[in-house]
């Protein structure tokens, strides 16, 4: 379906009579919908009922007036550079900091030659006044006075939350043990302190949304060479391959459309690979669609081709690699055709590729989400990341590179080990997890019981309900919480469950180090722009105030700071960088920049695996009981008779995860998340475009709408991440949506996955489940 | 002053509309710029066009012609195509006869509003909002003879240069000072 409209015969009419020019085509496109049905019907306004959202004022009136400040954004983990313009202590305008990398650029050369035409940011950057002066914020501290879920609840002070966490954190361990507590957080946000926290308090059980997000990528880069992360070089590439990851809408970071646009500016060729033709695949030179989770056995046979013909770089891998010889016997029989079977994608299509591929450098081969959410994900991310090891493709310019850092160094607190093991299996069951922990498992110890009871949840920007595949059992496990602390912006599907919800801050109001994701060191402050809005504690002052009214210490009496301005500052002062918060602050836009980008690393270092060397066999996975090559294996959770559709989750611009859905800006472009369907498959199953569904996989039946679209492999339907929200804010809840009225608030994704984790490195799985869609 | 618009580079991320939005602090319904996604052919073989509009400030506004209390105005030194809400009597005539759609209606005023292509901008020497937010270098502006002589940044832009996008309205009907280079 394309969102498009072509004039009507009484615009044509109107048009003649005045201009007195006749039309040279029969109709044409127009984007307004002034006249014609609106996808949002205007008229819905403003509502300012709660008193603090700012008059409308056009920039026009503010010219010269306030002040600038350099920050960072966090309308989603990116860290895009933003300066914030800010008259009588509001904001009235966020615009790009062209000084921080993240919206410029992610190659020092290119940083410095592209920031000359100012930073970029995302719709949700340009949106994020909107959260901040967002009516349905939390103001006061709120105590829950009836049953949980019943939405009862009575405000209360800061000094009596801060006594009632206290009381009942203390409580919980006294009585059940420093184990009991699970904390989780959004990991772009002030974990060194919460970190602190847990290990004070005792707890093992600290965990961080990158499960939910990048950890099976993570472990596959990291298993094949050493790092859990390396960048892309799309500007200076010649050939990229990307698997699954709609880099230019799901963006990650500001920078990604820019380089890729350079990139193929300078005649780069694109390969995209992914079931759903999303913005990148629209700007590809080639879409490659897959079945979902196949891509390993798809890289395989690219490895196949590449060995049979010998195009491998036989240096580089004499010299940088081990293992080689049992990676081309596991590929002898991977062939294009054994391929096709499994993934769909003609054998001719990959026998061209891989030549295309092996014989255009440099490449750059890149895999993220797509199939890094499924039961296979490690061992098909691995196959990935050993393409551009082939060809010895590994931090050169225009190839993936990996990042040099320098942050914060944490002066280490002299606390014991906590004695019992992480209630999730990181590092036991899971070998090669994150230190983000498991959600899932820790969901379901939580209904369990095993290895044992947690008791207290703090649930710190994490809207564990939504997030975590299978909201029903989600619901089910934090209902046996005893106290449950959710610190949040805004009411959520989580916070509902909670004891007692505190009002969190907004990333203007508040202090952070970023350090960012480009290929030389480059680390930006997060700074207030203006005083908390809800006239609250911002979340670091929260938990500072806390720790200090429990008595939380080490051995040698040593406590969280007071201020964490001064935390970060030391932390700063302690590293690399070596300067004070002050300093960094007064660089150019607020950022460190501590070097340029430099290449082939590993000459001198060699790579960060086990062997200081590639690894297309790992003997660290051989020790844990793993397979040691990454072999195909066939995803656990595929379309079966009674459900025969795969569902997966997709991203776009307009949103971050499933905190964005009440901003009304964002609303508005998107208010809905109808399920994308092939016509031929609408046809097959009698369905057309708007028609009212039921969706069903064997964990739930819920509400949805067709939209029929050639851009979907017609074995797949398709859900974007994040709707279906029924305890946040108003517009999240479908108040924008005059359109829909099925399902205005569009469909929880989540609800329909069977709630598990990948086996090697704990990556949560968003995206594989069987569904069967009927009319409603 | 014109816009330049290279469909090669946009990737209908909204940032122009958001940036829109927020220089104005326009509510929801009114919308001056908006991205258009246009899909064709058939799996696998499919394309997806973006294209993202706003008001042209053309040569020969429509909009101005239809309005009958003469709310519309064409300033002299950006050539901008302005409404004048206080003239304005909210009869949609405007909206009618522009060819691509680009004045709104805001309820709450009940009046027309459109683009004003950041006036209060180019007068400070800046870029449009949307111009300055746009994440993938796909939108520019600048005196149409320098768009014409290529005088963008190199790499970021590129040619051929075109009147219309497919689907785009004659530019002999109003002459819109826009350009175009199509997706490859």
């Amino acid at each position: 379906m394309s969102e498009e409209r072509y004039i009507t015969k009484e615009e044509k009419s109107l048009f003649e009579e005045i201009t007195g020019k006749q039309f040279t085509r029969r109709s044409f496109l127009k984007w307004s919908t002034a006249l014609a049905g609106a996808a949002v019907a205007s008229g819905l306004l403003w509502d300012d009922k709660l008193g603090f959202f700012k008059e409308a004022s056009a920039q026009e009136k503010m010219a010269g007036k306030g002040k600038w400040v350099y920050t960072t954004c966090q309308m989603c983990g990116g860290g895009t550079g933003i300066k914030v313009h800010v008259v009588d202590g509001m904001v009235v305008k966020i615009e790009p900091n062209e000084y921080n990398p993240i919206g410029v650029a992610n190659i020092s050369m290119d940083y410095s030659r592209v920031k000359t035409l100012g930073g970029r940011m995302c719709a949700k950057g340009n949106s994020g006044t909107r959260a901040l002066y967002d009516p349905d914020r939390l103001k006061k501290p709120m105590k829950r006075i009836g049953p949980k879920g019943s939405g009862r609840w009575k405000a209360i002070s800061w000094e009596e939350a801060l006594d009632d966490v206290a009381k009942n954190l203390l409580r919980i361990r006294n009585t059940y043990g420093p184990e009991s507590l699970f904390w989780c957080t959004e990991d772009s946000s002030f974990t060194d302190m919460q970190s602190d926290f847990n290990l004070l308090y005792g707890s093992p059980n600290f965990s961080m949304h990158s499960n939910t997000c990048d950890v099976a990528r993570k472990a596959s880069f990291k298993l094949v060479m050493g790092d859990d992360r390396p960048l892309a070089d799309f500007a200076n590439t010649k050939y990229a391959l990307v698997f699954g990851w709609n880099l230019l809408a799901a963006t990650k970071w500001a920078h990604l459309p820019g380089i890729w646009n350079l990139g193929r500016a300078k005649g780069a060729k694109m390969v995209y690979v992914d079931p759903f033709f999303n913005q990148t695949a629209a700007k590809a030179d080639e879409w490659v669609p897959i079945r979902p989770g196949t891509d390993g056995a798809f890289a395989l046979a690219l490895g196949h081709e590449i060995v049979k013909n010998k195009w491998y770089e036989d240096e580089f891998i004499k010299n940088y690699s081990v293992g080689f010889d049992k990676y081309a016997e596991l590929v002898k029989d991977k062939t294009p055709e054994w391929a096709e079977k499994i993934t769909s994608v003609p054998a001719k299509t990959t026998r061209r590729i891989a030549k295309e591929l092996a014989s255009t450098k440099p490449a750059a081969v890149d895999v993220w989400s797509g199939p890094g959410h499924h039961t296979n994900a490690t061992d098909g991310g691995r196959a990935i990341a050993m393409l551009p090891a082939l060809l010895g493709q590994y931090d050169k310019p225009g190839t993936m590179i990996s990042r040099q850092a320098m942050g914060g160094k944490r002066r280490a607190l002299n606390v014991n080990k906590p004695k019992a093991l992480r209630v999730d299996g990181l590092g036991t069951k899971y070998p090669f997890a994150h230190v983000s922990g498991i959600y899932t498992e820790t969901r379901d110890a939580m209904l369990s019981g095993n290895p044992y009871q947690l008791r207290a949840g703090v649930f710190m920007f994490q809207n564990f309900v939504m997030s975590v595949p299978n909201t029903k059992k989600n619901i089910e496990a934090l209902k046996k919480l005893e106290y449950m602390v959710v610190l949040d912006t805004m009411m959520s599907e989580t916070a509902e469950l909670a004891d007692i919800v505190i009002p969190g801050s907004h990333y203007l109001e508040r202090w952070e180090v970023n350090v960012n994701w480009v290929t030389f060191p480059a680390t930006a402050i997060r700074q207030p722009a203006v005083k908390s809005v809800i006239n609250g504690m911002t979340e670091q002052e929260f938990i500072l105030a806390l720790a200090q009214k429990m008595g939380l210490k080490d051995k040698d009496g040593k406590t969280l700071p007071a201020a964490y301005p001064d935390y970060i500052s030391d932390q700063l002062k302690n590293g690399p960088i070596g300067k004070t918060l002050d300093e960094v602050l007064a660089l150019p836009g607020a950022v460190f920049i501590g070097g340029e980008t430099h290449y082939e690393k590993y000459k001198e270092k060699g790579f960060a695996t086990p062997t200081k060397k590639i690894e297309f066999y790992s003997e660290q996975m051989a020790k844990k009981g793993l397979n040691p090559l990454p072999d195909y294996v066939e995803p656990v959770y595929k379309p079966t008779p009674e459900f025969p559709l795969y569902l997966i989750n997709y991203k776009q611009a307009e949103h971050t995860h499933s905190r964005t859905f009440d901003n009304d800006w964002l609303m508005e472009m998107k208010p809905d998340n109808p399920l994308l369907m092939n016509s031929a498959t609408a046809a097959r199953f009698g369905l057309k475009d708007g028609d009212a569904v039921w969706i069903e996989s064997p964990y739930a039946r819920a509400k949805g709408t067709i939209q029929v679209t050639e851009r979907i492999h017609p074995e797949v339907v398709a859900l974007h991440h994040g709707y279906g929200h029924w305890g946040f804010g108003k517009i999240a809840r479908g108040a924008l949506n005059k359109v829909n009225q099925w399902c205005p608030a569009g469909t929880n994704d989540g609800q329909f996955l069977a709630g598990v984790s990948e086996k090697t490195s704990g990556m949560a799985v968003h995206k594989e489940i069987g569904v069967k869609v009927t009319k409603a | 002053m014109g816009w330049y618009f290279n469909e090669n580079n946009c990737i209908a991320c909204r940032a122009c509309e958001a940036g829109c939005k927020q220089e104005f602090d326009l509510p929801v319904g009114v919308r001056r710029r908006r991205v258009v996604i246009k899909e064709e052919g058939k799996y696998p073989n499919v394309k997806a066009r973006y294209l993202s509009g706003a008001c042209n400030h053309c040569e020969e506004p429509s909009c101005l012609k239809a309005c009958p209390v003469e709310a519309i105005s064409k300033e002299p030194e950006f050539g901008v195509v302005l409404i004048d809400q206080d003239k304005c009597i909210g009869c949609k005539r405007c909206a009618a006869a522009c060819p691509y759609g680009a004045p709104t209606f805001d309820e709450k005023k009940q009046k027309m509003d459109k683009c004003t292509f950041c006036i209060h901008r180019l007068k400070a020497g800046l870029p449009p909002a949307c111009v300055r937010t746009c994440m993938g270098y796909a939108l520019w502006n600048g005196k149409l003879s320098d768009i014409e002589t290529q005088k963008t940044p190199e790499e970021i832009f590129r040619r051929p240069l075109t009147d219309a996008l497919p689907g785009f309205a004659d530019p002999k009907l109003t002459i819109p000072s826009v350009r175009f280079s199509e997706n490859k």
